[in-house]
């Protein structure tokens, strides 16, 4: 099983580690009716979800703590029929893949986006 | 809805009823006066069956919640309206903000317009009706505009002349075009602007696989009018029309 390789000290104030079995982190940021999520799972081969009203915003290549990753904009409506914002890293490791996704309310993104940053600014990764 | 150019799915698949642009214009009487009029009953007894049988309206021409769902945000807010061409051919999309929701009326997207694309389809010959949160409206035009992502070509800021512009819009330009421009120039061109109902414009080019680009029109008197133009990426696109439904909900 593959290790993903971030903590709790990775989050920016205010959000909370759920626990999370297997290959997976996951964190929220507690907000009464609109929680905003944090979900890094590690992968084989590629997991590309199908959603309702998906538009990719932006797409590029950038650093991800120091290892090259491709950084995905998205939104899309969940299955509860709620525009979402998402924004991903597709990490590429040696045999696997570490995906880090942050989502939340698209209406909530011009108030998170800067935690979204911040989040992948001070996040530690294995090596 | 159709496949786009070379199998690409269409970014943009509105989900409610089709209406010819002469038949919304009736259901938002109707919507306005609780009927359609004396006259409309005898003369635009086809638009008013077309309607009935999408579902908007009753036996009795009345407007039915299914149908008021999409008129109650019409003349309730704020307003877009996005304007498209591919050479000649021209393509609307409308957007009325209302509580929280957004109406959409869309004319064919950019990828349906594209010539070839779609055989045979007609300018605004048939708009779809679309309901979306107001969250959502970037990403509506973004997609109705084929707006991807795409490293952009044009290397800097270029210039020019509003006739020249025009001219290679619409398809009417032959040789190379101005320094600078290079691939930019040889692309097609899907030329789409957004004005607001609070005043804002902004002007953008799908390029396609050159990129994209945000432009707007300066006329200082000496060199007569040019159309100034700037790279810009999809992300950044999005983000100013984000800041238009943000200004937009401010007012």
């Amino acid at each position: 099983m593959t290790r993903i390789p971030l903590s709790a000290e990775d989050l920016p104030d205010g959000w909370i580690q759920l626990e999370a079995h297997g290959s997976a982190f996951a964190a929220v940021l507690p907000r009464p009716g609109r929680p905003a999520g944090i979900v890094a799972v590690a992968y084989a081969g590629s997991m590309e979800p199908g959603a309702d009203r998906l538009y990719v915003v932006e797409q590029s290549w950038e650093e991800f703590r120091g290892r090259p990753a491709r950084r995905t904009d998205l939104t899309r409506r969940s299955s509860a029929g709620e525009p979402v914002f998402t924004r991903r890293w597709e990490v590429p490791y040696s045999d696997w893949m570490l995906e880090v996704t942050l989502s939340c309310a698209l209406e909530d993104y011009p108030m998170l986006g800067g935690q979204f940053d911040q989040f992948a600014a001070g996040l530690r990764l294995a090596a | 809805m159709s496949a786009g150019p070379a199998g690409v799915e269409p970014l943009y698949a509105p989900t409610g009823p089709g209406v010819d642009p002469a038949g919304f214009g009736l259901l938002e009487r109707i919507h306005r006066r609780g009927g359609p009029g004396l006259l409309d009953r005898v003369r635009r007894r086809r638009e008013l069956l077309a309607l009935h049988e999408a579902g908007l309206i009753d036996g009795r021409s009345r407007l039915r919640a299914s149908g008021a769902r999409y008129l109650d945000n019409v003349g309730a807010g704020p307003a877009w309206t996005v304007t498209g061409r591919y050479l000649d051919s021209h393509s609307t999309l409308s957007l009325w903000f209302g509580d929280g929701g957004a109406t959409v009326l869309a004319g064919p997207s950019a990828e349906e317009l594209r010539p070839g694309a779609v055989p045979g389809i007609a300018d605004d010959a048939m708009q779809r009706l679309d309901l979306v949160r107001s969250s959502e409206a970037p990403s509506t035009v973004c997609a109705w505009a084929g707006v991807r992502p795409v490293a952009p070509l044009l290397a800097g800021p270029a210039a020019l002349p509003l006739d020249e512009f025009e001219a290679r819009a619409a398809g009417r330009h032959d040789g190379p075009g101005p320094e600078g421009l290079g691939a930019l120039w040889e692309a097609p061109w899907f030329v789409w602007d957004v004005a607001t109902s609070d005043g804002a414009m902004l002007g953008f080019i799908n390029a396609g696989r050159a990129g994209h680009c945000a432009f707007g029109v300066a006329d200082d008197g000496s060199r007569g009018a040019e159309v100034r133009l700037a790279p810009i990426d999809s992300g950044r696109v999005w983000r100013l029309l984000a800041g238009l439904v943000r200004s937009g909900s401010e007012t």
